[in-house]
């Protein structure tokens, strides 16, 4: 359990923190929150001579209103180029490269997050770097031109594999016109509206520190880095609640069964099934059972793995879910060879189906694969990296006691609460369908008879 | 003191005094089997890895493929196990084949509490596999499917002829997973046959981290090695490889901006020039960066990496709509970094990175025992894995300039895309 304490509270923890040993010292990690509502995680590293800061958003594609899609990826970039303090990309390199620094921002649903990892005796210097790097762009005109190209082509590259073909088909009819709240890339023209204002009034909206978790991580003194941060970031100013004076509008519901047949040159059938799942603010015991689901589907010697793959005409096939405060998807992704495509895709559908036998699942299931998903937890804590970035995403999903409590609330997902999730969300639920197929197979697959009415 | 000297300062007094972790790994050999453990006390994982040394210039050159399908084969169900995919789910248990230019292997990571019940499971499906029929034709079919006949796109493309072009006297210019026909030919009788001659213990390498009692694992592994066969001797690896002078590969493809790979020589872990060329090459790809992506617009992300093989390589990719521009650009920043001496504050931020990622790799069980059984085959030792971190830090701008010159040079390019936005010239000039 972390500890939480408001910023007053800051220099008694300090002292309390010199002691040898603690109650936080027995904790994972410890949490705050500063005066200006930057919470603030310090996750000691055992053996890395590195320091690892992450600062998070809690915005994302999910803030882009129509024209805007790509925007906020866009945003993300223009953090790494020209600053106050360093008035050109060169200048800005140059400092990073002084400090040995890496960084690298990432912009995804619901959160945007900006990484810099450097040598541990460097962290005053790392947090000052970090700092001026997202509240100090300049965002000026020709920058924004210039990284709106270097999108573009990376847009180019990303839609030249047939996988993130068959995702965006598959995305476009699970999330429709809302879909440029989920992809960050769906739509090459609105890139070109992207203007300096209104850039700059996402970063004066969001980028602010009531917003935002700082993970400061890896071979650290827990009394310096809470005094460094303080001093650095505490000047920070608070900023308006932006979901407050902004709330995210809903998504739209997807309320019918909608396919596609994608034909291209692949030798195997590729077959994506994917439905609107639980989202966290609406249902969050179902965002754990749907997790629970896609671990007990996932199973190697489970019914759906045996039935499927083992001894059926499925390659590979893979449940996953995918957590968000409105709305995660569900999914399936599998491989057949060409000439099992439409029984393949038969298949998996009716064996959905089956999933609300009650029976489909055995309590040997149930604990293989809840214990499978305390494995999973436990091997993101043993990689620091990985560890940051799964706390970054889950503060963005459900704040910190939701990281806290995520091990438990998997442990206490029962077989009604797995019956519920399958059958709120993918039981007789609308569905899209995406398939991959060669012209041959294309000519002749039929999904929609086999659909789910 | 004005702020950016500050920070120079700063970031060299941290390098000096750069903490190097202790060595908590032995390696000792057990009944002919050679064995490398690393202790992480109080750590919740384990990760093994059985690893078969030769890799792709190991066996016949029409079987390509035959190990790792044999591998994930065995990995389907052993003659005592009829379910080994259930004691998977049960130990919660995560076993992978790898099949890499040099060597392929068995992976298993579990958590502890499934000490030494995992590792029986291992040493079952080592010692006795089921190589069932049913099995075998629907691994090979997931393989095929996966890994060769798995569309990819134009960077991938240019990267897979690069390499072909660049190993074209070298048995890597073939794929780990073999390919479709030799796969498609293979027979269980050559999988029974290759697994009674070639999965022996003198190929063998055993790779464990974890908080195991050094004698206990000693215990488990002397059982595992008793039962491996032991095969003829291992020829040791040819000492050298000539790619040939430059060479250009052009495939054409209707795209918006044409990929681009070119490989060269690089020295692979534990040489004496590994720290520099790695610092090299950090410095390279920011330079590209800086030209390419900031001042000109000509590369979204121009790469300069080192490859992992014993026969090494390194590689620049980069994809322009401009090309003839942008690998103007690539061949001046060459230039530049085999002319100019490097300043010691530039080199030290580059170092700092390296010795960044470096950390990264080794993060996690399963990050140590890929870097030890990586060191350990394709490098020169996995003792040197310890050396590599003060390697680095004592890199110099002279060593940087010499492993440009010495490396990276006789390039050999992979272009998809329009042959005539090519120029051909430029790219054989070094």
């Amino acid at each position: 359990m972390a500890v939480m304490v408001r910023g007053w509270m800051l220099p008694l923890i300090a002292i309390l923190w010199c002691w040898p040993l603690t109650a936080a010292e027995e904790d994972r990690y410890q949490s705050t929150i500063l005066e200006n509502g930057l919470e603030l995680v310090l996750l000691p590293g055992r053996d890395t001579p590195v320091v690892i800061l992450e600062l998070v958003f809690r915005y994302g594609a999910n803030v882009q209103v129509p024209g805007q899609n790509g925007w906020t990826q866009l945003h993300a970039q223009m953090f790494f180029r020209s600053q106050e303090e360093s008035p050109s990309q060169f200048s800005y390199r140059e400092r990073a490269r002084e400090l040995g620094i890496e960084y690298s921002s990432l912009s995804r649903e619901e959160w945007t997050a900006v990484l810099i990892s450097l040598a541990d005796d460097s962290l005053e210097a790392g947090l000052e770097f970090l700092l001026r790097t997202v509240r100090q762009p300049l965002l000026e005109k020709d920058e924004i031109a210039q990284e709106r190209a270097m999108l573009l082509e990376r847009m180019d590259q990303l839609e030249s594999t047939t996988e993130s073909q068959l995702r965006r088909a598959a995305g476009h009819l699970l999330w429709g016109s809302s879909y440029r709240r989920q992809g960050r890339f769906s739509n090459r023209e609105s890139l070109d509206g992207a203007t300096v204002e209104q850039l700059r009034l996402l970063q004066m909206r969001y980028i602010i520190p009531n917003n935002a978790l700082l993970i400061v991580a890896g071979d650290i003194d827990r009394e310096e880095a809470v005094a460094q941060v303080e001093e650095i970031f505490g000047a920070w100013e608070r900023g308006y609640d932006p979901f407050r004076t902004h709330p995210l509008p809903g998504h739209i519901h997807l309320m019918e069964n909608r396919d596609t047949v994608l034909v291209k040159p692949v030798a195997s059938a590729e077959i994506f099934l994917t439905w609107q799942g639980p989202g966290y603010l609406e249902d969050p015991k179902g965002v754990s059972a749907a997790s629970v689901c896609a671990a007990l589907l996932n199973l190697r010697a489970g019914r759906f793995q045996s039935r499927l793959v083992t001894n059926g005409p499925l390659l590979q096939a893979t449940a996953s879910y995918h957590p968000q405060r409105s709305i995660g998807p569900f999914t399936i992704r599998a491989t057949a060879l060409m000439e099992n495509a439409q029984q393949a895709v038969a298949l998996l559908q009716a064996e959905i189906e089956l999933l609300a036998d009650p029976s489909y699942f055995s309590r040997r299931d149930y604990e293989h694969a809840g214990a499978g998903l305390q494995v999973q937890v436990a091997s993101w804590k043993d990689d620091i990296w990985i560890e940051v970035g799964q706390m970054a995403a889950g503060w963005a999903l459900a704040g910190l006691d939701y990281v806290d409590s995520y091990p438990d609330s998997l442990q206490a997902v029962t077989p009604a609460d797995v019956r519920k999730c399958l059958s709120n969300y993918l039981i007789g639920q609308p569905l899209v369908t995406a398939v991959m197929v060669d012209e041959g197979t294309g000519k002749s697959i039929i999904l929609r008879e086999v659909l789910v009415p | 003191m004005n702020l950016r000297l500050y920070g120079s300062l700063l970031i060299v007094l941290a390098l000096g005094c750069q903490k190097t972790p202790r060595s908590d790994t032995t390696g000792f050999i057990i009944d002919g089997l050679e064995v490398v453990f690393k202790r992480t006390p109080g750590r919740p994982l384990v990760a093994a890895g059985f690893y078969l040394r030769g890799g792709l210039s190991y066996g016949n050159p029409e079987q390509a493929g035959l190990e790792p399908l044999l591998l994930a084969t065995m990995m389907e169900g052993t003659l005592r196990l009829d379910e080994v995919h259930s004691r998977l789910d049960a130990l919660s248990a995560t076993l992978e084949v790898v099949a890499e230019y040099d060597y392929s292997g068995l992976t298993i990571s579990f958590p502890i509490e499934h000490w030494p019940a995992a590792w029986e499971l291992l040493s079952d499906i080592l010692l006795h596999p089921r190589l069932d029929p049913v099995d075998l034709e629907r691994v090979r079919d997931r393989i095929i499917s996966s890994r060769i006949t798995a569309p990819t796109g134009p960077e991938q493309d240019a990267a897979r002829n690069a390499n072909q072009l660049y190993y074209s006297r070298h048995h890597y210019s073939r794929r780990p997973w073999g390919s479709l026909e030799s796969l498609s030919r293979l027979k269980r009788r050559d999988l029974v046959q290759y697994y009674r001659g070639d999965v022996t213990k003198n190929r063998a390498l055993l790779v464990v981290v974890g908080d195991l009692d050094l004698e206990e694992l000693t215990s488990h592994t002397r059982r595992l090695a008793k039962q491996l066969p032991l095969g003829p001797d291992m020829l040791p690896p040819a000492l050298t490889f000539d790619p040939g002078k430059s060479a250009l590969k052009v495939s054409r493809r209707s795209l918006s901006r044409e990929h681009i790979t070119g490989l060269f020589g690089a020295p692979r872990p534990g040489h004496p020039d590994f720290p520099a060329f790695t610092v090299a090459l950090i410095m390279l790809e920011d330079l590209l960066y800086d030209e390419l992506h900031t001042s000109r617009q000509l590369a979204y992300h121009p790469m300069a990496r080192a490859g992992d093989r014993f026969f090494n390589y390194g590689l620049i990719s980069l994809s322009s709509a401009r090309p003839r521009e942008a690998l103007q650009v690539v061949f001046e920043v060459l230039e530049r970094l085999t002319v100019n001496l490097l300043p010691v504050t530039v080199l030290q931020g580059r170092i700092a990175v390296a010795l960044t990622r470096h950390h990264r790799r080794l993060a996690g069980a399963a990050g140590a025992r890929d870097q030890l059984a990586h060191w350990k085959i394709v490098g020169e030792s996995w003792e040197q894995l310890d050396q590599f971190a003060p390697e680095l830090q004592t890199v110099r701008p002279e060593q940087v300039q010499l492993v440009m010159r010495k490396y990276v040079r006789n390039i050999h390019f992979a272009v998809v895309g329009n042959p005539r936005k090519v120029p051909r010239k430029l790219l054989t000039s070094r």
